[in-house]
């Protein structure tokens, strides 16, 4: 029946001049067209657009037919198979090129999610023949598609391990590969341009196309991606793709360390620049270099001359991006860039100035979120060393300037804490021969030390959440004390020692004071509650919910425990007061 | 030889026969060591080898040098039982003294030789008295006075009156050896106290010589020179000493070569490594140079593990300027 409907309306407009067709006609082709291929009549239906006569109107109206091709081909079991891949063939050598595309990019955009690597590997070389049909207007086209092509690849799940990148199961490495394929002969026509002109505009539509392709492949699937190296997986498609993309960068006339410092050279304002903004969007720089310095990714066309210093220094727009979003991937990207980059460096190399970068002040901060706040632990421990590795880079004035700045903008007691075991150490190295500065030994140490030894809100500062801190502020002044002879006072602490005592020992003392003796009532009282009335719990002044979930309350047992463990806090913290008080007293009898 | 009576004191103060003649000890100025104060103050004459061995066991060994002081190896000339030669001899024990230690400078300031008297005689030759001072004075106050230098040729410049003048000002002044800074710093040096910090090498300062070298291979046109902050463009290979080829921007065949750029960067802002930033400066364009970089001026002690450059390696660049912007 179809079939029959299929001839007639073919035999119709076989007269009509100039493909004046009607849309009926075009309606009538299209249902015919597709009932007989779904009926599987794929045979007579190729005899009949193969036949020269009618190849207006395959040109015209043979893309409907696009559409239930695809599903057959789709289904690969049909014994129809041949005819209608010889269907799609002729359609694609005879159609009219821009309806072929607009065909193709639907079925392309259409394919649900079980079919999406099937379809876009299907429809790859067809894509590619009709676009090249293009000829010199293909630019725009090519950007469609790509666009399209890597919005339906990009929604496919990326392999984790490394044998999930083997298997392949959703077919996100197979599209990948596919789509190497596919940029191949755009990239070679490119590539020519240069060869032949010496150099390329860089407005050039189609290269702008593959640029574009380029960076959104980089953000999206690259960024997530986390590649293995040669000796844990010999053979990683995705690593193939990471590769050509660099490649392809460099052959349009990208040059990569350029792009690298994007971020850190200031351009002249040009017009249009904000579609050069557009045109390099820092995430996808990110990925790069992630690819440069971590993956070790087409490191041989990355020239080695690039001075470790600089490199840091443009890796810090980057890895501030990664270090500021919450995905864990992001942040484990962020720190490795950070480490590689650091790593680079001599110790005790990087200057002061560099402090005066919003990079250099903002990455910390971002970092210091990780340790404190990022619930993988593994994560966390990473943060701190990098943390520290950071540090251990700064010459000894751009230490001095950084401990201040965190000890001031901070307010995590962890943290400064940890500047403060970073400050000791500094000191240390600076009463050693040979290493004195003014920075840890000189006049700049005292202001130092008032930011370390001092209570924000003198006695009655709470000291357990401070704990951290003014552990190590009181194990700080107990060394200096020790260590620094009162006759040689290199470190200026014995002169200093009285304010320190009035505004730091005393305040703490009777903090300290206050604190157990509110403790010892509170555990006294509670384990008077206990034996009265062991029965009936009192009911607690407050809940406590966590994520929907009422928490139980704490048992009498549970109360003991918190304060008897936090009346122990207050004994280590006075143990190191005293034997500090001790050695102030010590000192100061005369001499006999 | 004379057959004075001398007799030492010994150092629980008992007097022993006291000698034949008196001494004057007069202007006795400052004198911390109460020994030594026993000693002179008694107003005995010594024999000069018990005063030396007296001093002897009043100082303590030198805590910069090894062994102790040897007096006995002065080259002193003294001539007994005259007055002027046990207090010079005082004074120049102390002298040198106080230039090999602090510690018993703190004993005793000099002691003058002369009196005024002496000094107004005609007594005591110029020389004599320069050379006292120059042995007691600081250097500043021998340079204030014009007292520097040999004793021969300051006896020719200076007259008799400048001389008392200086000699007296020493005493009022108190300026002698070790009040000056630069006694101190000699102290220092001998107690072997460097003070050079080592926080330099933070300055990418110009200091030493550069380290790199540089042959021309083909010349350039010896006009053209970039400038820090210029853009350069250059084909290089770079090379181990081994001779490992571990970066190179120049593509195999020459039709690729049309299709690669050359890398640009600005020259002499820090992009690169040192030896590349200083070593391109010194190139004309057109130039080919081979510029070998130590380490220092490369990737120091870390390398870059990453593009096979181990620790410590210096590196060979086959440099050829193209064009400078």
């Amino acid at each position: 029946m179809a079939l029959e409907q299929l001839c007639d309306v073919v035999q119709r407009c076989q007269a009509i001049k100039d493909e004046g067709f009607s849309p009926e006609d075009y309606d009538l082709f299209f249902t015919a067209g597709r009932t007989c291929i779904e009926q599987g009549n794929s045979a007579q239906v190729l005899s009949i657009l193969v036949d020269e006569k009618n190849k207006n109107i395959v040109r015209c109206m043979g893309w409907n037919l696009l559409g239930s091709l695809v599903q057959i081909l789709l289904k690969k079991e049909d014994r129809n198979l041949p005819h209608c891949h010889a269907i799609l063939s002729h359609l694609l050598e005879v159609g009219s090129p821009k309806e072929l595309l607009v065909g193709l990019l639907e079925q392309v955009e259409e394919a649900d999610s079980a079919s999406i690597a099937e379809t876009v590997t299907l429809l790859l070389k067809p894509l590619q023949t009709v676009l090249l049909r293009l000829g010199m207007k293909k630019a725009s086209s090519v950007g469609m598609a790509l666009s399209t092509l890597l919005s339906q690849v990009t929604r496919l799940p990326v392999p984790v391990t490394k044998e999930q990148e083997e298997d392949d199961v959703f077919g996100l490495c197979r599209c990948c590969s596919a789509l190497l394929q596919f940029v191949k002969p755009f990239v070679e026509e490119i590539k020519e341009v240069v060869k032949d002109n010496n150099r390329i505009s860089k407005d050039n539509e189609l290269r702008v196309e593959l640029l574009k392709f380029c960076m959104k492949s980089l953000s999206e699937p690259l960024l997530e991606v986390h590649l293995k190296d040669p000796d844990t997986l010999l053979k990683s498609p995705l690593r193939d793709f990471a590769t050509e993309i660099l490649i392809i960068l460099s052959s349009i006339g990208e040059s990569l360390p350029d792009l690298l410092s994007r971020s850190v050279l200031k351009r002249r304002e040009v017009p249009g620049f904000l579609e050069e903004e557009v045109r390099y969007p820092k995430e996808s720089l990110a990925c790069l270099s992630h690819l440069l310095f971590v993956d070790h990714i087409a490191v041989d066309i990355f020239p080695a001359v690039l001075s470790p210093v600089f490199v840091l220094q443009c890796n810090m727009e980057y890895i501030e991006l990664l270090l500021s979003r919450t995905e864990e991937s992001r942040l484990q990207k962020g720190l490795e860039l950070y480490e590689k980059s650091l790593i680079r460096v001599e110790d005790n190399s990087l200057p002061v100035d560099l402090l005066e970068l919003k990079t250099f002040f903002s990455v910390p901060q971002n970092l210091v979120k990780v340790m404190t706040l990022c619930p993988d632990q593994t994560l966390r421990t990473k943060g701190l060393k990098v943390f520290q590795l950071s540090i251990d880079k700064f010459n000894t004035e751009a230490k001095y300037k950084f401990f201040k700045g965190m000890l001031k903008t901070s307010h995590h007691a962890g943290v400064e804490g940890y500047i403060i075991k970073n400050i000791k150490n500094q000191i240390d190295f600076s009463l050693k021969p040979c290493n004195g500065n003014d920075w840890f030994l000189g006049k700049y140490l005292l202001p130092l030390l008032r930011l370390v030894l001092c209570l924000p809100h003198g006695p009655e500062t709470d000291l357990l959440q401070n704990l951290d801190k003014i552990m190590e502020s009181l194990n700080l002044l107990r060394y200096m004390l020790i260590r620094d002879k009162e006759w040689e006072n290199e470190t200026g602490i014995w002169t200093e020692l009285y304010k320190i005592e009035d505004n730091y020992l005393k305040p703490l003392r009777t903090g300290l004071n206050m604190s157990k003796a509110h403790y010892e009532a509170e555990l006294k009282s509670v384990k008077e509650n206990k034996k009265i009335s062991s029965k009936d719990s009192k009911a607690s002044v407050c809940t406590v919910t966590v994520d929907h979930e009422k928490l139980p309350h704490m048992t009498p047992e549970m109360q003991i425990q918190v304060l008897q463990s936090a009346v122990f806090t207050f004994d280590l913290i006075e143990s190191v007061l005293g034997r500090i008080e001790e050695i102030i007293e010590a000192k100061e009898r005369p001499l006999s | 030889m004379e057959t004075n009576e001398r007799t030492a004191v010994d150092y629980s103060g008992r007097r022993k026969r006291a000698s034949t003649r008196p001494t004057k000890l007069s202007g006795l100025y400052v004198l911390k060591d109460v020994l030594l104060l026993n000693l002179l103050l008694f107003r005995e004459s010594f024999a000069e080898k018990e005063l030396i061995s007296a001093i002897q066991r009043l100082r303590k060994p030198d805590p910069y040098e090894d062994k102790p002081l040897d007096l006995h190896a002065e080259s002193l000339s003294i001539s007994r039982c005259s007055f002027k030669t046990h207090d010079a001899l005082i004074g120049r024990l102390q002298a040198r003294g106080a230039r090999h230690s602090g510690a018993f400078m703190m004993a005793a300031d000099p002691v003058r030789a002369w009196s005024d008297e002496q000094l107004k005689n005609e007594e005591v030759p110029k020389k004599d008295l320069i050379k006292f001072i120059q042995e007691n004075a600081a250097h500043s106050f021998l340079a204030e006075h014009k007292l520097l230098g040999n004793i021969k040729n300051v006896a020719k410049t200076a007259t008799k009156e400048q001389l008392v003048q200086a000699y007296n000002q020493l005493f009022e002044k108190k300026r002698f050896k070790g009040t000056d800074v630069d006694v101190v710093t000699e102290q220092v040096e001998a107690a072997k106290i460097s003070d050079a910090p080592k926080e330099t090498k933070t300055e990418p300062a110009d200091e030493g010589p550069p380290k790199f070298t540089k042959s021309i291979l083909k010349k350039g046109d010896k006009t053209n020179f970039p400038k820090k902050g210029d853009t350069v463009s250059c084909w290089y290979t770079g090379t181990l000493e081994n001779g490992t080829v571990f970066d190179t921007n120049i593509p195999t065949s020459a039709k690729k070569k049309k299709q690669t750029k050359p890398l640009s960067f600005k020259v002499g802002t820090g992009k690169v490594i040192r030896g590349w930033d200083e070593g391109l400066l010194t190139m004309s364009k057109g130039e080919t140079a081979r510029l070998e970089i130590e380490s220092e001026w490369a990737y120091g002690k870390k390398g870059l593990p990453d593009a096979k450059i181990p620790p410590n390696a210096k590196l060979i660049f086959e440099v050829e300027l193209v064009s400078i912007d």
